[in-house]
């Protein structure tokens, strides 16, 4: 205890009587550092490389349109039409959800940051909310901004501008709420997934598995039932399904059976021959009963 | 040390800005219940705003104390009120004047001190400019401010602690929790902290909740102690009442302690044999006493011509405690 210590420390202190800006200030911060984690902002090479790297990857389709489309001296030339967008993604979709889900919540956890933050006057609830808005907003930038480049990209190249535009913007409206419902469904996956599974290694492994793996086995049902009554209840338990039904429904699509889409998921989704508010009902379903999930983990804890 | 009456009335006026109520934190048969282990049972205190130090063995219950008082956890019966607050139903609002430092390693490893303090201000609902500032002012109050850029995975153990006290002190709380705030610190970095604990509650008017498992540790910069066992309380009050009790006087011998206790016994001091440790109680720790007691000693270990190795004042332990009157 000496005092010359002390007086080092004495420089510093001083009460502090600004504005306490409450909850919903707090929960937008945690938000921001959030969405910045996830992106490697402030994080090691690594953790930029992987989340800069998808996202990139998530680009290639359009830019390739783009590119093709300028080379191309096809009118209309279409080599992804927007409602195949998320098939042809899918796997970089998952990639991300399942890297930065763990990423998210695992490490608050394994470093017992999650007692510090619970200290804070913010709910346990409002954690789970900023950490899947967090990542739903991430997943904004592989699902949504691709569109965007594609419809201006498209906008541009379009021999009379003004008519294109006047003709294609309610394009806009599936574009955003197809983004917007498949990143919160995936993000709320993530995040549920990876409170649940401990390990970071094996949340990781976890959600991709559980997001691919209930995939292939549905279509294996689908399949194999030649979607009879059963076959409905199986899809509408796999996320992918769900969101890729969803997104046709959206941009107006199903029961068609594209072509161009090697997956073979519209041909699933197009075979159960649902109305489509069915799909979209059931994203909502799915992001409500997840949120909610995680949320009840949540409360347990600490 | 005994804290002087003088220090004890700088605190009330210190404080007396802080808390519109006396009480700083009261319990009414406060219980917790856990599947096969009772943590808290039936705890009932208050305690006035100040310097307090919570102590109890490991597993008496203190970080859940904590943890309902923060309302992060329900008490299973009983209430708790905090500046005369409910934390099950006005837990926001404790939150946001409470900073909490806990037991264990709570800290991200890859990313700066500076930049999680900065986050964990905004987490508490400083708008972000000041929340820049304060953070500056912390790690320089904490004695970090010329490392607060470095990664934490890469600091000691005694830089974490001072982080974790940083992050609870930003946004300049009413009231600190600090759980085992000296675990894992060699003597110098105890005596750095409790310095600074001292100072963050006598000189900034934070009152301090201290948990520690080592009485000896921290009473010197209580203002009063609240003791818990089995999640029952033992005692609570001001330190004096405490010091009183349990000032012992050890004295190590190379050889024939018995002899030296019994010829203390016979002079009429309590003294008993530990091994090689003669243990006489002092009666009091006001220090006129224990020095004559032990000028006392040191005569008579010299007049059986004993080979004196060692002579410490030492704090009571909690058996001491336990042992007391109640």
């Amino acid at each position: 205890m000496t005092d010359s210590r002390g007086e080092i420390y004495d420089l510093g202190y001083r009460n502090y009587d600004g504005p306490r800006l409450g909850r919903a200030y707090a929960v937008r911060s945690l938000v921001q550092m959030s969405v910045r984690n996830t992106f490697g902002l402030g994080r090691g090479p690594m953790a930029k490389f992987l989340a800069f790297g998808l996202t990139l990857l998530a680009f290639i389709p359009a830019i390739a349109q783009l590119v093709i489309g300028a080379v191309v001296p096809v009118e209309d030339f279409t080599f992804i039409a927007p409602e195949e967008f998320f098939g042809t993604i899918q796997v970089i979709l998952v990639l991300f959800v399942a890297a930065m889900a763990s990423e998210l919540v695992g490490n608050d956890r394994k470093n017992n940051t999650l007692v510090l933050y619970f200290s804070r006057p913010i709910e346990k609830e409002d954690y789970v909310l900023a950490k899947i808005g967090a990542l739903a907003i991430a997943l904004l930038a592989l699902t949504l901004l691709p569109q965007v480049l594609l419809f201006l990209g498209n906008w541009l190249g379009a021999g009379d501008g003004t008519e294109w535009i006047s003709d294609n913007w309610t394009e806009l409206f599936p574009i955003v709420g197809a983004a917007v419902l498949v990143s919160a469904q995936l993000a709320s996956f993530g995040i549920l997934v990876a409170a649940l599974v401990t390990k970071r290694a094996f949340a990781l492994v976890s959600v991709l598995g559980g997001l691919l793996v209930i995939w292939i086995a549905t279509e294996i049902v689908v399949e194999l039932t030649d979607a009879g009554a059963g076959a409905i209840t199986v899809v509408m338990l796999s996320p992918l399904h769900v969101a890729r039904g969803a997104t046709l429904v959206l941009f107006g699509a199903v029961p068609e059976v594209s072509p161009f889409d090697g997956s073979g998921g519209d041909m699933t989704v197009g075979a159960l021959d649902l109305p489509g508010f069915v799909w979209i009902v059931a994203i909502i379903v799915h992001i409500a009963i997840f949120t909610a999930l995680a949320i009840r983990k949540y409360q347990r804890s600490v | 040390m005994v804290v002087a009456p003088a220090m004890l009335s700088v605190v009330s006026g210190a404080d007396s800005g802080v808390a519109t109520s006396v009480e700083l934190v009261s319990l009414m048969g406060l219980t917790k219940q856990y599947p096969g282990v009772m943590a808290l049972n039936g705890l009932t205190t208050t305690v006035a705003p100040g310097v307090i130090g919570l102590i109890g063995a490991n597993g008496s219950g203190k970080s859940t104390l904590m943890k309902i008082l923060l309302g992060l956890i329900p008490a299973t019966s009983g209430s708790a009120r905090v500046f005369g607050l409910d934390p099950t139903t006005d837990g926001l609002k404790i939150r946001e004047l409470i900073g909490y430092m806990p037991e264990n390693d709570c800290l991200p490893t890859d990313m700066s001190a500076t930049h999680f303090v900065m986050h964990m201000a905004q987490m508490s609902g400083l708008p972000r400019e000041q929340a820049r500032e304060r953070t500056a002012e912390i790690m320089r109050h904490v004695g970090l401010f010329e490392e607060r850029y470095r990664h934490i995975g890469g600091y000691s153990t005694g830089m974490k602690q001072r982080v974790k006290l940083a992050q609870a002190l930003v946004h300049d709380p009413k009231l600190l929790f600090l759980d085992e705030p000296t675990n894992g610190l060699d003597p110098n970095g105890r005596d750095d902290m409790l310095a600074l604990i001292q100072r963050t509650g006598h000189v900034f008017g934070v009152s301090v909740i201290m948990s520690s498992h080592l009485l000896g540790e921290i009473e010197s910069v209580c203002d009063s102690l609240v003791v818990i066992d089995g999640g029952m309380l033992v005692q609570s009050g001001p330190v004096t009442d405490f010091t009183g009790l349990v000032g012992v006087l050890a004295v190590e011998v190379d050889r024939d302690s018995e002899a030296l206790a019994a010829r203390l016994v016979s002079m009429g001091y309590e003294a008993a044999v530990e091994g090689r440790l003669v243990a006489v109680e002092v009666g009091t720790s006001a220090d006129v006493d224990a020095q004559r007691i032990t000028g006392i000693v040191i005569g008579v270990v010299a007049e059986l011509g004993l080979p004196l190795v060692s002579l410490t004042r030492r704090r009571a332990s909690l058996t001491d405690i336990f042992r007391g009157p109640q």
